[in-house]
């Protein structure tokens, strides 16, 4: 083989993999525009990769998992799908992302309010949650502000619920409207908002994580909020009820005016548990519910322990009692309430409580006992059929 | 008449519960039942129900109103039977021979010293022992208790939390009570007590055998056997 054909098959070689590597290119660079083509800022480039994340060191000393991965087709369709990152995500400016704050929910945003003009933000929600009792402003412990919710921690951007229901009336404005992604978008901006979100359980649970936390809520000088599982409404909605109240319907009913980022103590006389107001939250006083409306305020103001009654026999309670020595005693003596001082209350405490002793003792006396006879029973005429040659008897 | 039992042997056969009698213990077995399975569905554990899918929501719903149906019930015949003992015939007698005499007292005393060996025989039992007087006048202790107390739970909106609270309490230990005491004493006598088993029938038919008369209740198969209670068997 001469030289020159060695060259020139090399050449070839060469020519042949540039040509390769071009059109590879050149496929994969097309495709990767054209699929996300909505990306304009390009940020899916790396985020699209499901194995984007670390580990950070979290404030209590312990590691925590961050995961950076964006599934661009469940984002579009969360209530914040058309959006753009950086909207939110202010800060991003640089590789790698350094310095970079949490997501103010109270900013501006790009989008336009059609209602004013002007630029959107949830600052009015943001500043409302700040004046309630869960908010920085209106806490009455501010030094313990860490514990309080913040937005993320109840609203998690959701996928938009689609509903055949709301999507009947797509035709309808597809008459005049012409991009139909924009019209879907708009209906389920407007069912959203029209239907249940969140099933009852989901609330219970969510309120819980807070409310039963014996410790937090011992910082907050608060009763941990156990009982409410053994009512007739935790009962419901355990089954799966959605007609029954959860934590909102009383604590935030929107007939007396109050939205779940407008809760305030119940020693406020805007509170929908107040017993000014309790017989209206009874009632469910303008709203569609219809809970109790021959609620007399005997009935209303009664509730005093609506979370709390049969709450001590409940695992959470013995658990709860066993790690925080301050609640063995009734788990009512942790808060600085004075309606564990108050003789009434006491007293009334103790006459149920002696019902339920009493009743105790004689089921394990009469029962213990009658279990005895009956073995003794049972064995005795076992003997006497066995003794007798002809059993009959 | 004479009859056979399984054993081939000619029986005469006593009539221990009549027709009105038994329908009254139907009645009470139907209600009883209801009431206990729908109540302490709201003191079990939650998994139970939920094991049961989508139809738990509604067993939930329906719960409530059988409770109460079937509360009703129980009162109603309570009241019945009050009527029956005071004004029918056959009632008379039965309360008669129900109501706790010394000789219940002593015969418990016997019984049982008998029971641990202390005593040679078995006292002679009447129509009524002291076993069936318990449970019979338990009953009549704890209806009064849970019917009070259920009804004031249901009316709920006319009342202070503080009596709902205790009505709370004494229906859910007299339920508790009075249910365990039904399944130890009554239930697990009539089916599981050698020579009941699978089930004492007496409680269908109505009848006693002689033989198991004058075992049991020796006292009142003398007063019955010539007196002219007796009765005709039907089998």
């Amino acid at each position: 083989m001469s030289c020159a054909g060695v060259y020139k098959r090399l050449k070839l070689k060469k020519m042949k993999n540039i040509i390769i590597f071009t059109l590879t290119a050149f496929f994969i660079i097309t495709f990767a525009v054209l699929l996300h083509a909505a990306d304009e800022e390009n940020c899916l480039m790396c985020h699209k990769y499901s194995g984007m994340g670390r580990f950070e060191s979290g404030p209590d000393g312990k590691g925590k998992k961050r995961v950076f991965f964006v599934n661009e087709d469940i984002f579009k369709n969360t209530v914040h799908g058309n959006l753009r990152c950086k909207n939110c995500h202010t800060d991003v400016d640089k590789l790698p992302h350094t310095g970079v704050k949490k997501v103010n929910c109270a900013q501006n945003c790009h989008i336009k309010d059609p209602s004013s003009g002007r630029e959107f933000s949830h600052k009015r929600i943001v500043d409302t949650l700040e004046k309630s009792i869960h908010g920085v402003k209106g806490t009455k412990h501010p030094e313990y502000k860490d514990d309080l919710p913040t937005c993320t921690y109840c609203h998690k951007n959701p996928v938009y619920i689609t509903s055949a229901e709301g999507l009947k009336f797509l035709n309808i404005c597809g008459q005049c409207h012409e991009k139909q992604n924009w019209a879907k978008r708009f209906i389920k901006h407007q069912y959203y908002r029209m239907i249940k979100r969140r099933p009852s359980k989901e609330v219970v649970t969510l309120c819980s994580s807070c409310h039963q936390d014996s410790s937090k809520m011992a910082r907050h000088k608060l009763d941990i909020a156990i009982g409410f599982r053994d009512t007739f409404h935790g009962k419901a909605i355990e089954y799966g009820n959605e007609d029954v109240a959860n934590c909102l319907n009383c604590h935030a009913p929107r007939g007396i005016g109050l939205t779940p980022h407008s809760i305030v103590s119940k020693t406020d006389p805007l509170s929908s548990v107040n017993a000014a107001n309790r017989q209206k939250t009874c009632q469910n006083y303008g709203g569609t519910g219809g809970c109790h409306p021959g609620a007399t305020k005997e009935f209303a103001l009664g509730r005093q322990k609506i979370h709390a009654s049969g709450a001590k026999n409940t695992e959470e309670f013995l658990k709860a009692a066993v790690y925080d020595v301050s609640l063995t005693k009734g788990g009512k003596k942790q808060s600085g309430n004075k309606k564990v001082n108050n003789p009434d209350e006491s007293f009334r405490e103790n006459v149920v409580f002696w019902i339920n002793t009493i009743y105790k003792i004689a089921i394990a006396v009469v029962i213990g006992g009658m279990i005895i006879h009956q073995m003794l029973d049972f064995i005795a005429v076992a003997r006497e059929r066995r003794r007798n040659s002809h059993g009959l008897l | 008449m004479d009859c056979y039992d399984k054993r081939n042997i000619a029986m005469r056969y006593y009539v221990r519960m009549n027709r009105s009698e038994r329908i009254q213990h139907l009645m009470l077995i139907l209600s009883i039942t209801t009431l206990v399975l729908t109540g302490f569905m709201l003191e079990g554990e939650t998994w139970v129900i939920n094991s049961f899918g989508s139809a738990s929501k509604l067993i939930f719903f329906w719960r409530g109103i059988l409770h109460r149906i079937a509360g009703v019930g129980f009162i109603l015949i309570g009241v019945y039977h009050l009527y029956y003992v005071s004004f029918t015939k056959d009632g008379n007698s039965w309360i008669r021979d129900m109501l706790p005499k010394l000789k219940d007292f002593k015969d418990a005393m016997q019984n049982v010293a008998y029971l641990v060996g202390l005593s040679k025989e078995r006292p002679k039992f009447d129509r009524f022992n002291y076993q069936d007087k318990l449970e019979y006048f338990s009953i009549y202790f704890g209806l009064p208790i849970v019917a009070i107390s259920g009804v004031m739970l249901w009316s709920e909106y006319n009342w202070n939390q503080f009596y709902l609270d205790v009505a709370m309490a004494f229906h859910r230990g007299e339920a508790t009570l009075a249910a365990l005491a039904i399944l130890v004493w009554h239930l697990l006598t009539v089916f599981f007590k050698p020579g009941n088993y699978p089930l004492n029938t007496t409680f269908i038919h109505g009848m006693m055998s002689e033989d198991d008369l004058k075992h049991h209740h020796p006292l009142w198969y003398e007063r019955i056997k010539d007196n002219g209670e007796e009765k005709e068997s039907k089998s």
